[in-house]
């Protein structure tokens, strides 16, 4: 068997592995939306650790971060790796964890229900359902064009590039729509691991290939000390480490696709176990993927552009064997398709519940009915995807800047959802109309807010939502169901061992007071 | 071990300093294991230490015991019995 033929077996025999994974979750689902979406909020520390870091790291992680640090260096590290590492368990804490509490306490299955509910509007309800699909559908696409342009790439382009991202968006289709969420959890699992373990696998095998470690050190101190020193490029200079890591952070809970599978915690204890071990993830992913690419630099100089973004499959098809080679695509596919399938179904979730439900007037609502359409979406989300992903587009650390900076536009009308009495209708949509319109603006060059423009437009974004609501009418009665009731919970926790316990308000007679 | 909200918060400061350290930014040496420069072990070393600091101020902010009780459903008209 020659080498690329053994390299696609590989890929074949991991591909064949998901769509048994989704097949066999089919045979756990209960047949209702609330499985098909949410797993009947049924996730353990294991399960949700894996369905997160599984869809927080995308094709960027094995082609985007390796690409920018081929060109860039070890700076790239420090943002998408050591920086979130902190940002993002605190994120987990001070926004996932009450994003479940909300959830669990009033039923909530969307972050659209979610927002629509605080604010007593369905106008703000669409807004966010429009910056969320707008913004993901580009994301979905980065895995499509990943796909196409590996699979090319490693056939010599014998597989055209259509071919490879129509394999994927197929496969990706078959376990979604079999297992749903469940489905999306347990090949993330197995898909995590893939990816963990090549990574680590490569990171060990390719320096002694190369000469060894001290080798590859005085060559790179030689030919490329700027790739060793973080602030040579502007583009890993402190201020962009600033941006880089607010943009990254402000958008990881507004993905719909995160804030679901929060939902979907079988409790806040899972969540904090899970916030904790995250780090751990980041490190065992980036450290080998961006070491690997860094070595990459002097080994297999002078790739730019999407080459760049391909440096680790390189590296494993000029100096691995054949089978470590396949291995890397099965690691690649393996971090496009954990991302991939969980805004598939997120998506698809939205449709079903925030757009069919309500058209149909709530007759999708619990039933079989509920999950067929719910596949029916994932079908159409992928196709919409796949269509998008045959015309040419940029790097992908571009297009996933696009879309972080644009999923930032909902995060200071989530944080004020949680945490401001004060924020009202009017505010949340003068905030998301504002963040909206600039986020494109800025992004493109229309409007000059820097390179990273997220800062700047969360920032602008947040005094217009403190002005418009300094001038008009509170909603007391909301922010008491969601400000109020989350403020007594933390009171009453904080309070429990030393004092008197405070209930909620509203919440006398319930029992729970006791 | 007491459960101190000022050594939580001084820790998670302290991460966050340790996390943007200025004084690599623009230093090479020492390399660790022949190739790895300062600017990318001490990266390295944050995330690591991220786990303890995160497990300290989880276990202090996070209390345990209140969620079940708490995220109990309400009725749907969102009214309370």
């Amino acid at each position: 068997m020659s080498g690329k033929a053994l390299g696609l077996a590989v890929v074949a025999l991991y591909f064949a592995a998901v769509v048994v994974v989704g097949h066999l979750s089919n045979r756990m689902l209960r047949r209702n939306r609330e499985d098909f979406f949410l797993a009947s909020r049924s996730f353990g520390v294991a399960l949700l650790f894996f369905a997160v870091l599984g869809t927080n790291l995308s094709a960027f992680a094995m082609l985007g971060a390796p690409g920018a640090a081929y060109r860039y260096g070890v700076g790239v590290y420090g943002m998408v790796a050591a920086g979130l590492s902190i940002t993002f368990p605190l994120l987990f804490y001070f926004v996932g964890h009450r994003v479940w509490l909300l959830g669990k306490r009033y039923g909530y299955s969307t972050p659209v229900q979610m927002f629509a509910d605080r604010f007593e509007s369905p106008t703000v309800g669409v807004v966010v359902f429009v910056v969320m699909v707008a913004y993901t559908i580009p994301y979905v696409v980065i895995g499509q064009i990943g796909s196409g342009l590996a699979l090319s790439g490693a056939t010599d382009g014998a597989i055209p590039y259509w071919a490879g991202s129509l394999a994927v968006t197929v496969v990706v289709g078959l376990y979604v729509a079999q297992g749903g969420m469940r489905a999306t959890a347990l090949t993330n699992a197995v898909q995590v691991l893939v990816f963990m373990a090549f990574l680590v696998t490569a990171a060990v095998l390719v320096p002694p290939a190369l000469g060894g470690a001290d080798e590859l050190g005085r060559e790179l101190v030689e030919r490329r000390p700027d790739l060793l020193r973080r602030s040579a490029h502007v583009q890993t200079s402190p201020i962009a480490w600033i941006m880089q890591v607010f943009t990254f952070s402000a958008a990881m809970m507004c993905f719909p696709q995160i804030f679901v599978r929060m939902l979907a915690a079988r409790s806040g204890r899972v969540i904090r176990n899970m916030a904790v071990l995250y780090p751990l993830g980041f490190l065992l992913t980036f450290l080998p993927a961006i070491s690997l690419a860094v070595w990459g630099s002097v080994a297999v100089p002078g790739l730019d552009g999407q080459g760049a973004d391909n440096v680790i499959i390189v590296l494993m098809q000029r100096f691995m064997p054949a089978a470590l080679a396949g291995f890397a695509l099965a690691a690649l596919f393996a971090m496009i398709m954990s991302t991939m399938d969980a805004q598939v179904l997120a998506l698809s979730h939205l449709f079903t519940t925030d757009i069919a439900d309500r058209l149909l007037r709530g007759r999708v609502a619990g039933d079989e009915l509920g999950v067929k359409v719910g596949r029916w979406f994932v079908a159409v989300v992928l196709a919409v995807g796949f269509g998008v992903s045959l015309v040419p587009n940029q790097s992908i650390f571009d297009v996933a800047n696009f879309a972080f900076t644009g999923f930032g536009v909902v995060f200071p009308v989530l944080v004020g959802m949680l945490y401001s009495r004060r924020l009202n209708k009017q505010a949340a949509l003068a905030g998301l109309v504002t963040g909206s319109v600039l986020a494109p603006l800025a992004y493109f060059g229309v409007l000059d807010l820097g390179p990273l423009p997220s800062l700047p437009v969360v920032a602008i974004e947040t005094v217009v939502m403190i002005a418009v609501a300094a001038t008009t009418r509170p909603q007391p009665d909301a922010a008491d169901r969601f400000v109020g009731f989350l403020r007594s919970t933390f009171a009453r926790g904080r309070t429990r061992a030393v004092g008197p316990e405070i209930v909620p308000t509203g919440l006398t007679g319930t029992g729970l007071e006791a | 071990m007491p459960r101190s909200r000022p050594l939580a918060y001084a820790l998670l400061a302290a991460l966050l300093v340790a996390a943007f350290d200025v004084w690599n930014w623009e230093r090479i040496e020492p390399l660790l294991f022949g190739w790895m420069p300062v600017g990318l072990w001490w990266q390295v070393l944050v995330t690591m230490l991220a786990v303890p600091v995160m497990a300290y101020l989880f276990w202090v902010l996070w209390p345990d015991d209140v969620d079940d009780a708490w995220a109990a459903p309400a009725p749907r008209d969102g009214k309370e019995e």
